[in-house]
């Protein structure tokens, strides 16, 4: 490096260094902060855990009431359905603890490994709610076909059923369109941003 | 973990970012562009430095550890913001409280105008850039960011002359 070189940088890293800064947050402010990120997964868990309990009470409490055809049908076709979630969810998250190394390269690819998780785990739900879908439409004619006069003499305990069933399809619908918008696009940030870094 | 050594990583997390915290905060500013981005941004940095440090056995210098820390994490939140804030527009600035007004503002707007302009190169070159203005050496930058000291020399190399004619452009 030549003498104005030197001269140069030894300028810029006045000018660099001429911002002091900020002070450091404390470590209880820094706990504080883990403690809320924590309580955030326990509750993304214990959400995912309540939700399949919930369908399993479900299955029970409408067996032992409706120890019918249709009943037994819809009860295995939820069991099968949240054994399937269940075992996707476990599998979807595998490997994306830690990044593989210690350089910006493998934080990225981690990074954008999770996205892609993400952007599959969107991809499955709107699988799933198709099988579904699928599954209920002819389900719901078998079941008006067999209890008919019991559904016009008292609709509303089916009303309700069917009404919480297509909030439950449009509420999936907008979470897989939003989470498919926000990981495209840190997945696309992320894949610019590794370019940046081969050039 | 036991209370012993709790109290042993606070005392260093406390010393790491006594010492470092400034060139943490610039590193920052370097990634995000609005004042409150820049302060998520240090916030986060210090909170993975803090997550880290039961972990750090000491394979590499502390500086290394830190920088190294802060340029990782800072690369994976610039991407899950919104892209537009890894850019250009203006940021605000804390000003030097030790010189007299004059210096201060002559001081704070060279500040600007090199931070404008480092924020306007790519990040390979901005990384080495913000590394070798705070004082690292090629071995050093290499170490943080796992590339091989030819690489760096010719990058840094780049970005410097890149970083000479943004300047230039700003001026003229």
């Amino acid at each position: 490096m030549n003498q104005a070189s030197e001269r140069e940088l030894e300028q810029w890293q006045r000018a660099w260094q001429a911002d002091p800064g900020r002070i450091g947050p404390a470590v209880a402010e820094l706990e504080q902060r883990l403690a809320r990120g924590r309580r955030q997964l326990v509750l993304v868990i214990a959400l995912e855990v309540v939700m399949v309990v919930a369908g399993m009470a479900g299955v029970v409490i409408a067996m032992r009431r409706h120890a019918d055809a249709p009943t037994l049908v819809w009860a295995l076709a939820v069991v099968v359905l949240l054994a399937l979630a269940s075992a996707f969810a476990a599998w979807n998250r595998r490997g994306l603890l830690r990044p593989g190394g210690e350089t910006c390269r493998e934080h990225l690819a981690l990074a954008r490994a999770r996205c892609a998780r993400s952007m599959r785990s969107v991809r499955f739900g709107r699988w799933l709610l198709l099988v579904e879908v699928m599954f209920l439409v002819p389900w719901g004619c078998w079941e008006f076909v067999l209890k008919r006069a019991e559904i016009t003499t008292h609709p509303w305990p089916y009303a309700v059923r069917w009404g919480l069933t297509l909030v439950a399809v449009i509420g999936v619908l907008t979470w897989a369109r939003r989470t498919a918008a926000r990981a495209q696009r840190e997945h696309d940030a992320l894949a610019r941003l590794g370019e940046q870094l081969a050039e | 973990m036991t209370a012993g050594a709790e109290r042993h990583d606070e005392q260093r997390y406390m010393l790491l970012i006594t010492a470092f915290a400034p060139a943490l905060s610039r590193l920052a500013a370097s990634y995000a562009s609005r004042a409150s981005d820049q302060e998520d941004l240090f916030q986060e940095i210090c909170l993975a430095l803090w997550t880290a440090l039961p972990g750090f056995r000491g394979a590499c210098s502390e500086r290394t550890f830190v920088y190294r820390i802060a340029h990782n994490r800072a690369l994976t939140c610039c991407a899950r913001r919104r892209p537009a804030t890894c850019g250009l527009d203006a940021a605000q600035h804390a000003v030097d409280a030790r010189p007299g007004p004059e210096q201060q503002v002559e001081r704070s707007q060279a500040h600007e105008q090199l931070l404008g302009a480092i924020r306007s190169l790519g990040v390979g070159m901005r990384q080495v850039i913000t590394l070798s203005l705070e004082g690292l050496t090629h071995a050093e930058i290499g170490a943080v960011l796992g590339l091989r000291e030819n690489v760096v020399a010719v990058r840094l190399h780049r970005a410097r002359a890149e970083l000479r004619q943004r300047l230039a452009e700003d001026r003229s």
